[in-house]
């Protein structure tokens, strides 16, 4: 599914180069649920555009589903992220003046089905994730929780083959964060490939595999516990998070 | 005095203020064009982040560059369609004014809609593709 090799990025600010991505290799199978885990400026949203085709590595080679997209030019790649990439954001990145069903459209227009086509799946996809009465609900309308399904439901419009989440649940209250991490896992339980870039450990163990990014390099990949176990019989969210201590 | 001079003579008045007024129509639409070009520009700013997802949800250059366009645009042809309304309903006024030309002339309002249009294209051209240039990864810059 995806097949990194010797991945490097390099931003050149001035006279100055910093390398972000220090020659990373990752392979990524069908079905998998992989976290990538990190502190701030250790690679992890380099990384994740570079997995979401949002940005291309200075060396290294990418394929996506067998495509090579490392040298792609920016109509391909706006091609490859339309099909193949569901994305869903920290803050929910819907437009504020559409609905929530013209949201989950978006990318279903962008792949050209015609308006009919396109009203239908988004509003399967709604129902998908709970929201089937909201359609005609604006996001001022909605809760933080609700605005995620939608991002959600908007990413699997065009069924793509992974979902990108970049912390899915950092805009969220710890109620709606438990509906979000149970919605990832149903989808995971039904066939779909998620990358979750996070800092939230609760988050992360919920994941069958745990690839932990430093300086640049992948220092950890966790997937000691077999994936098909977890996929059967996964933690929820709520079990990897330990108690809050109780306020006096 | 010869006879062309008296002839320029007689209709230097006439001539002079044809040309005033051809002078601010086209001072007119260059402030027109200014403005549809300014506000777009703000917009295409301001809507930096949308259009950013747009990008990352799979919208080609294509793509923004039509989305930009189309709403300056909307906004030309909607000008447009009630100044030609106007200009229909004033041009009984200027009915005297006129030799060898009718007030509602289709060569002059087919000509003047085309050249505000094409003047209206120009000036969202560059804003649109200003927008088709944005990088995906803005709509992750404020995450």
């Amino acid at each position: 599914m995806i097949e990194m090799t010797a991945i490097r990025k390099v931003y050149s600010t001035g006279r100055m180069e910093v390398e972000a991505l220090k020659g990373v290799n990752l392979t990524i199978g069908r079905n998998e649920y992989v976290s990538i885990v990190g502190p701030s400026g250790s690679g992890k949203s380099t990384l994740m555009n570079l997995i979401g085709c949002l940005d291309t590595p200075s060396t290294g080679t990418y394929l996506l589903s067998g495509e090579n997209v490392a040298g792609l030019d920016r109509n391909h790649l706006a091609e490859v992220r339309n099909k193949k990439i569901g994305f869903v954001f920290q803050s929910f990145n819907l437009l504020p003046y559409a609905t929530a069903l013209e949201n989950v459209a978006l990318p279903l227009l962008f792949a050209g089905i015609s308006d009919k086509k396109c009203n239908e799946r988004a509003k399967e996809m709604l129902e998908r994730v709970g929201l089937g009465d909201r359609i005609d609900h604006k996001p001022t309308e909605l809760s933080g929780g609700q605005m995620q399904r939608v991002a959600i439901a908007r990413a699997l419009a065009n069924n793509p083959a992974i979902i990108l989440a970049d912390e899915p649940t950092g805009n969220l209250d710890s109620a709606s964060g438990h509906v979000i991490a149970d919605l990832f896992g149903e989808l995971h339980a039904a066939g779909q490939t998620i990358v979750m870039i996070t800092h939230d450990n609760g988050l992360a163990k919920i994941a069958s595999r745990s690839v932990h990014i430093r300086d640049g390099g992948i220092v950890e990949d966790n997937a000691a516990i077999p994936r098909t176990s977890r996929r059967r019989s996964g933690p929820s969210y709520a079990n990897s998070i330990p108690p809050r201590p109780s306020i006096p | 005095m010869t006879l062309s001079s008296r002839l320029a003579a007689s209709v230097a008045q006439p001539r002079f203020a044809a040309v005033t007024v051809a002078a601010f129509a086209l001072l007119a639409l260059a402030l027109a064009a200014i403005g549809l070009y300014g506000a777009l520009s703000y917009n295409v700013t301001q809507r930096r982040r949308e259009i950013g997802v747009r990008s990352a949800l799979g919208a080609s250059r294509a793509d923004i560059v039509k989305l930009i366009l189309r709403q300056g645009l909307a906004v030309t042809v909607a000008g447009l369609g009630m100044g030609l309304i106007a200009a229909m309903g004033l041009s009984r006024l200027l009915g005297k004014l006129l030799f060898g030309v009718t007030p509602l002339d289709p060569v002059a309002f087919l000509a003047a809609p085309g050249l505000l249009l094409l003047a209206a294209m120009a000036a969202c051209l560059i804003p649109a593709r200003r927008g088709a240039s944005v990088e995906p990864t803005e709509a992750l810059r404020c995450e």
